[in-house]
C-alpha cells in the first residue's frame, strides 16, 4: 500500500518535470523566434505598408547626410571631452539636475533612491521614489514622496553602504539647453544645443 | 523516502517559477502593420475619456497625469494585442534591468492580467515625466509621418525661470489639419478625473529639440541613436530645422504643418469659427479650474496655501495661455474680415469683442456663456476685456470676484509663491 502511493508521487513528479521542461524548450525556441523577428525589418513590406516610407530622403534631411555626420562626430567629440567630468562640469556651469537614481548596498539589501520632477500644470514637482531589490536584482517601488524625501528614504541616504551604480541626468545653461546624461560618472550621451559659438544647432550624441 | 522529498522540493521549486508571471506575456512584435493598427486604434471610440475611470473597464483604475497617459495608452495597445511593451528603467539602467518592461514578474501577486498592466502603469505614472519620455522613450517623427497615436510634448519658461513640461496625444488628425487630443494633468490626476479631450486643438509652442511631435520607440530601439531606427517609421529632425529656420514662428510653422497633413482646406472664415469654439471651451474650462480651488479654500476655512496647493490651485501658466488663445481668435476674425470669407454672426462678434462695435451682447452670451459664478454671467467679450488688462487673478486665495476680474480688491495677503 505504501510503496504503491510511493510509485504514484514519483510519477505525478516525474510528469511535472517533463512538463516543466518541455516548457523551457518551446520557450528558448519561441525566445529564438522573436529575436530573429524583430531584428530584420523587411523593408519591401515596410515601403508597402507605410506610403510615407521615402521620408527620411526629403530635402531637410539630405542634409543631414555625410558630410554632416562627419562634423556631428566630430563634435560629439570634442563635447565629451568637455562635459567628460561630471563634478567639473558642476562647479563649473549653471546646473540643474532633472533625476537622480542611486542603488546602495546596505545590509547585503540592494535599494534604489530616485529623484526627479514630475509634471504639473504650472511648475515641476521634485519627487522621491525608494525601491528595494528582491534576490533576482528587480526592484520594487516602496515609498513616493512629493516635494520632500519620504522617511524611509531619508533612512536609507544616510545609511552606511556601498553605492554600486548612479545615474544622472542634468540641464545646463541659462535656458537648460544642454542636457547631459552620466552613469556611473560617465557621460553616456548629450542632447541639445552646442556651446559653441559657430555651431548652434542642436546636437544628439551616445557614447 | 529521502528522493520523494528531494523530488517534492524540486517539484515545489518548479511549481513557485511557473507562479511567477509576466505581466503579459509578448507572442507578438511591433512592425509598420501594429503601428498602423495603433493608430487606428487611437482613433477608435475604444480610446476615450472614461476608459480608466468607468467601472467596468478593464483598465479602471488606471490614474494618469500627462506623460503617464501616454505611456498607458500605448502599454494597453500593447497588451491587449500581446506585443512587447518597454521603458528605459527609471530606476536606473543597471544591468540586468536595462528597461522596464512586460515581462517583469513584479507584480504577480497583483492578480489577473489586467490588473498587473494597471499596477505596471501606476509605477511607471510614479516614476517618470514628460522629460523621460521625450528623452529617452521616443523619437522625433517627419512632419508627414504625424498619425493619431504620435505625441507632442512641449517645455515651456515659466515665471520665475520655471519650466512647464506637457504631453498630448494626437488622438485623431482633423480635415483641416488641427488635433483631436486626449491627455491629462497632474490636477486632473489628483481628483481621479476622466481624460481630457480637446477636439480641435492648435499646438502654441514651437518645436525645439528635443521637443515637439515624438512617436514611440520599439523596445529593440531603446538606448539606440536616431540613425538605429527603422527610415519607414519615419524618424527625422525636419520639425526642428523648419522650426528654426525658414518657419521659426509658431503661426507659420503649425500652418505648414496643418497644410502638410490636412485633406480639406479652410477658408479664413471657417478657422474663425472653429477657433472661437477653441476659446469658448477653454474659457468655460477655467469655471472648473477656480472652483476647484475655491472648493479646497471651503475645506480649510481659507487657509493661506503652501507651496503645493498653490501648484495645484493657482492658474497663471494656464490664464496665460487662454490670454493667446483670444489674442489667435483676434487675429484669425481680422484675417477673415479682410477676406471676406467669415460667417456675418462670427464677424459680428469678433467686431463687438475686439473693437467694441455692435450689440451683439446677449447672442454672444447665448453662443458661450462663462457661468462664473451663481447668479452671474459673461459673455466672451467681457472675459477679453478683463484678461487682456489684466483684471484675472491666477492666486488661489483670491475671492471669486477677484479671480474673475469682477473686481480688482480685496487681493488675498497669502503668500504669492511665484
Amino acid at each position: 500500500m505504501m510503496k504503491s502511493k510511493k510509485n504514484k508521487v514519483l510519477i505525478i513528479l516525474a510528469v511535472l518535470i517533463i512538463a516543466r521542461l518541455l516548457i523551457v524548450v518551446f520557450e528558448s525556441h519561441k525566445d529564438e523566434k522573436e529575436t530573429t523577428a524583430t531584428s530584420v525589418t523587411s523593408s519591401a513590406d515596410s515601403a508597402e505598408l507605410n506610403p510615407d516610407a521615402t521620408l527620411s530622403k526629403t530635402p531637410a534631411e539630405a542634409v543631414t547626410a555625410q558630410n554632416t555626420n562627419t562634423t556631428r562626430n566630430e563634435m560629439c567629440q570634442i563635447m565629451k571631452d568637455h562635459y567628460a567630468n561630471m563634478e567639473s562640469v558642476k562647479k563649473i556651469e549653471k546646473v540643474s539636475v532633472r533625476f537622480l537614481n542611486i542603488h546602495k548596498r546596505v545590509d547585503g539589501i540592494v535599494y534604489r533612491t530616485r529623484f526627479f520632477y514630475k509634471d504639473s500644470s504650472e511648475n515641476e514637482i521634485p519627487t522621491y521614489l525608494l525601491y528595494k531589490e528582491d534576490q533576482n536584482d528587480e526592484e520594487h517601488l516602496i515609498e513616493t514622496t512629493a516635494y520632500k524625501k519620504g522617511p524611509q528614504f531619508l533612512k536609507i541616504e544616510k545609511a552606511q553602504g556601498e553605492i554600486i551604480y548612479t545615474e544622472e541626468g542634468m540641464n545646463i545653461g541659462t535656458d537648460q539647453d544642454l542636457f547631459l546624461h552620466y552613469e556611473n560618472k560617465i557621460l553616456k550621451d548629450l542632447q541639445g544645443i552646442s556651446p559653441t559659438p559657430e555651431a548652434k544647432d542642436f546636437i544628439e550624441c551616445r557614447y | 523516502m529521502k528522493s520523494i522529498y528531494t523530488l517534492f522540493i524540486l517539484a515545489i521549486s518548479i511549481s513557485s517559477y511557473n507562479a511567477q508571471a509576466a505581466v503579459w506575456e509578448d507572442t507578438q512584435s511591433w512592425s509598420l502593420e501594429y503601428e498602423q493598427k495603433y493608430s487606428e486604434w487611437m482613433q477608435s471610440p475604444a480610446v476615450k475619456e472614461g476608459m480608466f475611470t468607468n467601472k467596468n473597464s478593464p483598465y479602471y483604475g488606471v490614474n494618469t497625469d500627462c506623460a503617464d497617459t501616454a505611456y498607458a495608452l500605448r502599454a494597453v495597445f500593447a497588451f491587449e494585442n500581446k506585443l512587447p511593451f518597454a521603458i528605459t528603467n527609471p530606476s536606473g539602467s543597471r544591468e540586468p534591468s536595462k528597461t522596464l518592461n512586460n515581462r517583469t514578474t513584479r507584480y504577480d501577486k497583483v492578480g489577473p492580467e489586467n490588473k498587473r498592466l494597471v499596477a505596471l502603469i501606476t509605477e511607471i505614472g510614479s516614476s517618470v515625466g514628460t522629460e523621460n519620455l521625450t528623452r529617452f522613450d521616443t523619437f522625433p517623427p517627419a512632419i508627414k509621418s504625424i498619425k493619431p497615436g504620435t505625441l507632442f510634448t512641449y517645455k515651456m519658461q515659466a515665471r520665475f525661470g520655471k519650466f512647464i513640461r506637457h504631453t498630448y496625444n494626437i488622438k485623431d488628425i482633423n480635415p483641416v489639419g488641427s488635433f483631436d487630443v486626449i491627455y491629462s494633468t497632474q490636477a486632473n490626476q489628483e481628483k481621479r478625473g476622466d481624460l481630457l479631450r480637446r477636439r480641435d486643438r492648435e499646438f502654441e509652442n514651437l518645436p525645439n529639440n528635443p521637443w515637439g511631435f515624438r512617436k514611440f520607440r520599439w523596445p529593440e530601439h531603446i538606448g539606440k541613436d536616431l540613425s538605429a531606427i527603422p527610415a519607414e517609421l519615419g524618424p527625422s529632425e525636419e520639425q526642428f530645422v523648419l522650426a528654426t529656420t525658414t518657419l521659426n514662428n509658431t503661426r507659420a510653422f503649425f500652418k505648414h504643418v496643418a497644410k502638410v497633413l490636412a485633406t480639406t482646406t479652410e477658408t479664413s472664415g471657417e478657422r474663425l469659427n472653429r477657433i472661437f469654439a477653441a476659446v469658448c471651451q477653454e474659457s468655460q474650462a477655467r469655471i472648473m479650474y477656480v472652483n476647484e480651488g475655491l472648493e479646497y479654500l471651503k475645506q480649510t476655512g481659507g487657509a493661506c496655501m503652501d507651496y503645493q496647493k498653490f501648484d495645484a490651485f493657482s492658474t497663471p501658466a494656464r490664464d496665460a495661455a487662454l490670454k493667446e488663445m483670444f489674442e489667435k481668435l483676434k487675429q484669425v476674425h481680422s484675417e477673415a474680415v479682410s477676406t471676406n470669407t467669415g460667417d456675418p454672426r462670427m464677424i459680428a462678434f469678433g467686431d463687438f469683442m475686439f473693437k467694441g462695435k455692435g450689440a451683439v451682447q446677449a447672442e454672444l452670451l447665448a453662443a458661450c456663456p462663462i457661468n462664473y459664478r451663481e447668479g452671474k454671467s459673461m459673455n466672451l467679450g467681457e472675459l477679453w476685456s478683463r484678461l487682456s488688462k489684466d483684471r484675472l487673478s491666477s492666486h488661489p486665495n483670491d475671492i471669486v470676484e477677484v479671480r474673475w476680474g469682477e473686481v480688482t480688491k480685496p487681493l488675498t495677503k497669502c503668500k504669492r509663491w511665484y
